[in-house]
């Protein structure tokens, strides 16, 4: 349980991502993604209730029997995230506002019932929290990366309304592009699934210039497994 | 027979599950009943405030000196206690406000609704002061082109803000249309369907307030014992 899992956490989560992942939790990435604050806002939500759910299935999970466990994952999924959304309403009430209905549908973020199936449920307390912390840290940067390049192009400023989420940030904005036009298209949704579409194509360039060809092998399916595995794995 | 040891462990398994998420459901709502007990204050200080804000924006504090939030008063679309309540084109119930300044009543403020919208229907608040003239407009929901008609809300455009001050005496019938309709109103460029939708419910707003003038200020008189 020690060393080579935290560093796959490390390693594969915070880099090599499945990309699925980032399709399947795409509707609130491009949604929200179009400043900072609600990318920063929505992302630090997500990320203290995958780290809750993975603790709380992680501490339990010797409770959790086959036929239940999806159930009570949901269940737990759905309870902590409505706490957030409280918290959220009563302390960062205008960022709740701006959120909208993107806070309780981070209860159906499949990002945070397969982490909490498929990993805490059969690991130990730390290893699953580093594991949620990372995947909700990815989650998070896609989102400010998003946000702070749409909103630049948007509206030529950065860190506006910071005070939603920080009461002293007022002042934090920060005009970076003087007497433009802003660029609608980085305002709707249309323009952050482009943009997503550079970022990954950005990260696969990066991908394929740090690995060589030879060394990407297929993974043998494991004996029983009930799961298929259909993307190859990268030593 | 040989199938009965395996139907009773069929049925303790299922009664074991049963328990299981009966516990894991009953520690869940305790921890949704302790979150909201945490938090349900706080949020309605900030729902009210949130709120008050609202009210003062569109009828400054200059014009009134009561709590607008506790001054409400229910508009309801398919009675009649008041006259021509379709021009505000509600679709549901909402709240008015009346406001007094000492001890008179020197205004309201009226939620307005419109399905012109490009995209859907837009939400308002108008603040009328007792001399009919509008003190304040914003949106309150709308879902309207970002960048395009969105302009509309104060937070992207200071285009609202053209309302003030103006009034059924200042500005005739045939005036209060966009620019393009030969009215008074600015458009903006590349969006002329949601200014006109909004500039129309502000002059309903108006014709609704001149119809009842006398009934909703009248009545502010005594909102002290509501």
């Amino acid at each position: 349980m020690s060393s080579p899992v935290y560093r796959m956490s490390t390693n594969n989560r915070l880099w090599h991502n499945h990309s699925g992942f980032m399709l399947l939790t795409l509707c609130p990435l491009l949604a929200v993604s179009n400043s900072v604050v609600k990318s920063l806002g929505l992302g630090l939500v997500t990320l203290a209730v995958l780290a809750g759910s993975s603790l709380l299935v992680s501490l339990l999970r010797h409770q959790l029997s086959q036929a239940t466990r999806l159930l009570i994952i949901v269940m737990l999924v759905a309870a902590l995230t409505s706490c957030a959304e409280f918290f959220l309403q009563a302390y960062t009430f205008k960022l709740y506002q701006s959120l909208g209905l993107f806070v309780p549908l981070i209860a159906t973020n499949y990002m945070l019932f397969d982490r909490a199936d498929n990993f805490a449920s059969t690991h130990q307390l730390l290893p699953a929290l580093l594991e949620a912390m990372m995947k909700g840290a990815t989650f998070m940067l896609l989102l400010l990366v998003l946000g702070a390049i749409r909103e630049v192009l948007a509206t030529g400023a950065l860190f506006a309304n910071m005070d939603q989420l920080l009461p002293d940030a007022a002042s934090w904005k920060v005009q970076v592009l003087h007497n433009t036009s802003p660029f609608l298209l980085a305002s709707v949704p249309a323009g952050a699934l482009l943009l997503l579409g550079f970022l990954i194509a950005l990260k696969n360039m990066i991908d394929k210039y740090l690995t060589p060809v030879s060394s990407v092998v297929a993974v043998e399916p494991v004996a029983g497994s009930r799961r298929v595995r259909v993307t190859g794995k990268i030593v | 027979m040989s199938n009965a040891p395996a139907s009773k462990g069929f049925v303790k398994a299922m009664i074991h599950n049963s328990l299981r998420l009966a516990a894991f459901a009953l520690g869940s709502a305790v921890l949704l009943v302790f979150a909201d007990n945490l938090t349900k204050d706080q949020i309605a200080h900030q729902r009210l405030e949130s709120r008050r804000q609202l009210l003062n924006q569109v009828l400054p504090p200059s014009l009134h000196d009561n709590d607008l939030p506790g001054a409400g008063f229910q508009l309801d679309p398919v009675k009649t206690d008041f006259s021509q309540i379709s021009l505000l084109g509600l679709s549901a119930p909402r709240s008015g406000y009346r406001a007094n300044l000492k001890g008179t009543a020197s205004g309201v403020v009226l939620p307005l609704e419109t399905s012109e919208g490009y995209g859907g229907p837009i939400v308002l608040m108008i603040g009328i002061a007792a001399d009919g003239s509008i003190t304040g407009v914003r949106v309150v929901e709308h879902s309207e082109t970002p960048g395009l008609g969105s302009q509309i809300d104060i937070e992207q455009s200071q285009w609202i803000t053209g309302f003030h001050q103006h009034s059924l005496a200042d500005t005739p019938a045939g005036k209060w249309r966009v620019k393009m309709d030969g009215g008074n109103f600015d458009q903006f460029v590349g969006a002329t369907i949601t200014p006109r939708a909004v500039v129309g419910a502000v002059y309903g707003a108006l014709l609704f307030f001149e119809a009842n003038k006398s009934a909703l200020l009248t009545a502010a008189d005594q909102q002290g014992a509501l």
